[in-house]
Parts: C-alpha cells; sequence; structure tokens
C-alpha cells in the first residue's frame, strides 16, 4: 500500500530555491533515507509531507488523502498522524519532558484533555510516557524541564515525543546532525525497530554511510529535483552516489565502495 | 578630530523645537514667578501648615481602613478581570503567519475572515486602552451609578485593552519553528495557546501581569474623585471641606499603599524571572 505518492510535486520559494517536479511513492513499512547536499530540497520535502507548508505544484497525497483538497479540520486530522523530528529538536524547552511528549498525542485529543494534560497527567499516561522514554534511556528525567537537558537528550524528548502518538508515518528531519555519536546510533537504532513494528519511516540524512547502513531505500535530491529513487545497492553504483561522496575522506570512499 | 560643519537644516531644527517649546510654555501659562507671588505663598503655607498633624481619630481611620482594602479590592478584581477579557482577545489579535494562513492555502473567504477578525480585535483593543481609566470611571458611573463596581469595570476596560495587546505580542514572538512543530502534531490555535505559547511566554505573562496589578492598584487610588469608589472618595471629600489634616493621613496611606504594592510586584517579577534565568543557566548533568 502506498502511504504517500507525489506527483509533479513542485514547491517554489521566492528565492527560486525549493523542489521542483518530484514524482515518487512510498509504500507502508519501509525506512526511507533522504540524502543530497545541503539546500537540495530535503527540508522542503519533509515539511510537504508534514504538512507544515503546501505545495505550489503537482500533487501530494498522504494515507490517500490529497493535501490540496482539505479543510482545516481534515488537515489537523491529517497531521496528527505524521509525526515530526528536527535537527533542532523543536522542544517547549520550559515544559517538563513529561509534557513535552504527552504533546504528541494533542492532536488527537479535546480541548479539555488537553487542558487537563498541561496540568495533570493521569497515572496510565504517565506509565505510557515513562515506558517510552525508557527505552531511551532518559526516564529518570520525567520531571524536569527541557531546557535544562543536553541536546541529545532532547532530541531523544522528541524521538519519545513521535514514538508516543502513535503515528503512521515518522517524519525526521536530520535527527543525528546535531547530537553525539552515542546518542545518533541509538536513535538510528530506534527508529529501524520501530520500523519493524511496522511504522513507515522518513529519515533525512547527511551520514550517507548511516543511510546505506539502516534504510531500505534511498531518495536522493540535487538542487531540488530528484536525483535517485531506489535501493540502496543500487544507488551505490549510482553517478550521484560518486558525486555526494566526493568530497568525503578517501578511507570512507573506500569502506562504502 | 574632524567636525561636520553644521548645515542650515541643523539651525532650522534647532528654532523649530525651540519655538514649538516656547509656544507651549506660553499656552500653558507657564511662570515660575507664581511660586513667588506673596499670595500664592501664603495659599500653600496655610495649606501645608494644616496637613499637620495628621488625622489619627479611629473613626476616621477605620474608615480609611475600609476604603483602602476597597481599593485594593477593585484592582485585583480589575486585574484578575481584565485577564479573562485579554485572553481570547489576544488570540484574535495575534497576526495570523504561517503558509496554512495564506490567501492562497486558506482561500480568500476565509483569509479575508481571518484578517477582518485581526483587525476587528486589534481595533477593540486599541479603544479599550486609548480612552483612559478615569473617563471610562465616568462613563461607567453614569451606567451602574457610584461606588466601586464603576471602578472595577473602569479599570477592567483600559486593562483588557493594555493587557489583550502585550498578551498578543508576547504570543506572537513565539519561535516560530515551535509553533509549525505544535501546528504539525495536529493542534489547532487553542491547543497551540495551552501547549506551546503560553508555556513559553508564561515568565513573561506573569511579569506583565503583575505589573498591570500594580498599574490598577495606583489607578484604584483616584477612582473614587469621579465616585468610582476607593480611597480617592474620602481624599476628594476632605479636600473639598477643607479637612487638611484627613488629607494628609490619606496621602501617606496611600504613598504606603502604593510602595508595598510596587514593593510586593518587584519581588513576584524577580522571583519569576530569576527562576527563568536559573533554569536556563544550568545545564543537566
Amino acid at each position: 500500500m502506498d502511504i504517500v505518492v507525489a506527483k509533479g510535486l513542485s514547491k517554489v520559494y521566492p528565492n527560486g530555491q525549493g523542489l521542483h517536479k518530484a514524482s515518487f511513492s512510498l509504500s507502508k513499512g519501509e525506512l526511507i533515507g533522504i540524502v543530497g547536499p545541503s539546500g537540495a530540497g530535503k527540508s522542503t520535502l519533509l515539511r510537504l509531507l508534514c504538512g507544515a507548508i503546501f505545495p505550489s505544484e503537482g500533487t501530494l497525497t498522504i494515507l490517500g488523502q490529497e493535501m490540496s483538497h482539505l479543510n482545516r479540520q481534515q488537515l489537523q486530522s491529517l497531521r496528527s498522524k505524521i509525526a515530526a523530528v528536527y535537527q533542532n529538536f523543536n522542544v517547549i524547552p520550559s515544559m517538563d519532558v513529561a509534557r513535552n511528549v504527552f504533546m504528541g498525542r494533542a492532536g488527537k485529543m479535546s480541548h479539555l484533555s488537553v487542558v487537563r494534560g498541561a496540568l495533570h497527567l493521569t497515572a496510565k499516561e504517565e506509565s505510557e510516557i515513562i515506558e517510552i522514554l525508557a527505552t531511551l534511556g532518559i526516564e529518570d528525567k520525567l520531571y524536569e524541564r527541557c531546557q535544562e537537558l543536553s541536546g541529545g537528550q532532547q532530541q531523544r524528548v522528541a524521538v519519545a515525543r513521535a514514538i508516543y502518538s502513535d503515528a503512521e508515518l515518522i517524519l525526521a528531519d536530520e535527527p543525528i546532525a546535531s547530537v553525539d555519536p552515542a546518542t545518533a546510533g541509538l536513535i538510528l537504532d530506534l527508529f529501524r525497530s520501530l520500523n519493524k513494528q511496522g511504522k513507515t519511516i522518513l529519515l533525512s540524512l547527511h551520514q550517507i554511510d548511516s543511510a546505506l547502513k539502516y534504510c531500505s531505500k534511498i531518495i536522493a535530491f540535487d538542487h531540488g529535483t530528484l536525483a535517485f529513487n531506489g535501493c540502496p545497492q543500487d544507488f551505490i553504483q549510482s553517478d550521484v552516489c560518486q558525486k555526494l561522496m566526493g568530497n568525503v575522506p578517501p578511507q570512507m570512499e573506500v569502506k562504502v565502495g | 578630530m574632524k567636525y561636520e560643519k553644521s548645515s542650515i537644516l541643523n539651525w532650522l531644527m534647532t528654532i523649530l523645537i525651540l519655538g514649538v517649546v516656547i509656544l507651549s510654555g506660553l499656552g500653558t501659562n507657564f511662570s515660575p514667578s507664581e511660586f513667588l507671588d506673596p499670595g500664592n505663598i501664603k495659599a500653600m503655607t496655610r495649606f501645608t501648615g494644616g496637613l499637620w498633624p495628621p488625622e489619627t481619630s479611629p473613626v476616621f481611620l477605620s474608615n480609611v481602613f475600609k476604603l483602602l482594602l476597597e481599593t485594593v479590592e477593585i484592582s485585583i478584581v480589575a486585574t484578575v478581570a481584565a485577564i479573562f477579557l485579554s485572553l481570547p482577545l489576544s488570540l484574535f489579535a495575534m497576526r495570523p503567519r504561517g503558509e496554512e494562513y495564506s490567501r492562497q492555502i486558506a482561500g480568500s473567504a476565509l483569509w479575508s475572515f481571518r484578517w477582518a477578525l485581526y483587525y476587528l480585535s486589534r481595533g477593540i483593543l486599541a479603544i479599550l486602552r486609548g480612552v483612559p481609566e478615569l473617563m471610562w470611571a465616568l462613563i461607567f458611573v453614569v451606567a451602574v451609578g457610584l461606588g466601586p463596581f464603576p471602578g472595577v469595570l473602569a479599570l477592567t476596560a483600559h486593562g483588557t485593552g493594555i493587557l489583550g495587546k502585550l498578551y498578543a505580542e508576547m504570543f506572537e514572538s513565539v519561535d516560530q519553528r515551535l509553533v509549525e512543530m505544535a501546528r504539525t502534531v495536529g493542534m489547532d490555535e487553542l491547543k497551540i495557546l495551552v501547549m506551546a505559547r503560553i508555556p513559553v511566554t508564561l515568565p513573561m505573562f506573569l511579569s506583565y501581569t503583575v505589573f498591570r496589578w500594580e498599574c490598577n492598584m495606583r489607578s484604584a487610588t483616584l477612582l473614587g474623585f469621579v465616585g468610582a469608589g476607593g480611597i480617592g472618595t474620602q481624599l476628594m471629600i476632605s479636600m473639598k471641606l477643607f479637612m487638611y489634616q484627613e488629607v494628609a493621613t490619606l496621602i501617606l496611606t496611600i504613598f504606603v499603599l502604593v510602595v508595598v504594592v510596587e514593593l510586593i510586584g518587584q519581588y513576584l517579577r524577580t522571583r519569576i524571572l530569576d527562576q527563568r534565568g536559573s533554569a536556563s543557566r544550568s545545564p543537566a548533568a
């Protein structure tokens, strides 16, 4: 089943950058790696997919719903089925870890429940959140404010929020770009195990070796256009890969090639 | 060091500003020599001499205490009412940002409606705070009669205008990336307010609100001049009856009250801000 279908998808910013006429589809249960140099359109694609911005041309169908045909309620309901993790964490610094994770499900809850949750978490919610935090090794930070945590810990909170949201599609925009290598490994392993549980995951990565190691499918962008779409084995052979790896130290090239 | 030659324009500006100041002084009968006029000096000595000793009869003091209490009560009720009125208004008075509010995505009808709401709520807030408290008090005294209630209404009206604008601008200042994250979780604006905008701006929110309470407290001491309750009522009566000893007591108690309230406010605000500061200063282990 195709979870995302893009046809001639374009998003052009006033400065001419963005995404130009990309067509691809993503199947349920895939772990997709998006690679490409800075400014290639990776973030634009992810923002389009989580409904933060809208296509300027072409169609984008997510979970069977076409983005441009949605009213606000439908859009909000679709967004609540998609979770996102960002490079700069985007956690609320002044709120505690528990509330930041709780927020993942706020889109699906009634207004009263959201207000209640902001003031008081039920025992069930608390234990669920602790369980998720435990898999990330930060369960002891439950009631600490996010601004008191390190970058790596904040990113784990963001991942916990995505897991708690129970989304079918998880998008991660360079989730390991601002964290230490140990946390990066932990987060990528976690995405892989989530993927094994049936979640569709889209990772945008700068580290091509990580993408090759973890992903079942690679999509590469260059200058806003889709340059490659296929399995990692084919990607290594492709010109795009050679071009992307061009400025990486030689020993890395030897290892991958 | 090289000095620039002053141009004709500089001289013209200087003359213009001086001219405006002098004309304004003439227009307001500004004359320091008035102070030295023997008749005026005599009147002032009579007034200041009459202030001492301040009135301390138990009956008067208990009356003053009752009015002081009423003044504080007016300021508290008005501040709380203003918070509840200004919060929803500030939601609409926030400049709609983000692509989903663009004309292209939202559609012309919804887009126009949202911007109309924006300008309407901004307009309401501007009128509310544009009319001074005492003028609101005059209006409400006519509407609901004498007493502390019109005073509460007056301070509520003016305070709503000020807090609504402050809140709206405060909520607007929240990092747009956090707002976008909150939106992509599927939250609507009300949920975003609860889960993102208020938590992020809470220290500022409390600080503005406490400051507004201080201002309301000061204004509440004057409301009595137009019959809208509080300690000002007695001040007005005592002044009109030339009971200067009573006036002395009243001025002293008002002074003490204002200082005490400012100290409380300052304490609260530094506590609030310190909390934010220390929290961001201490990175976790």
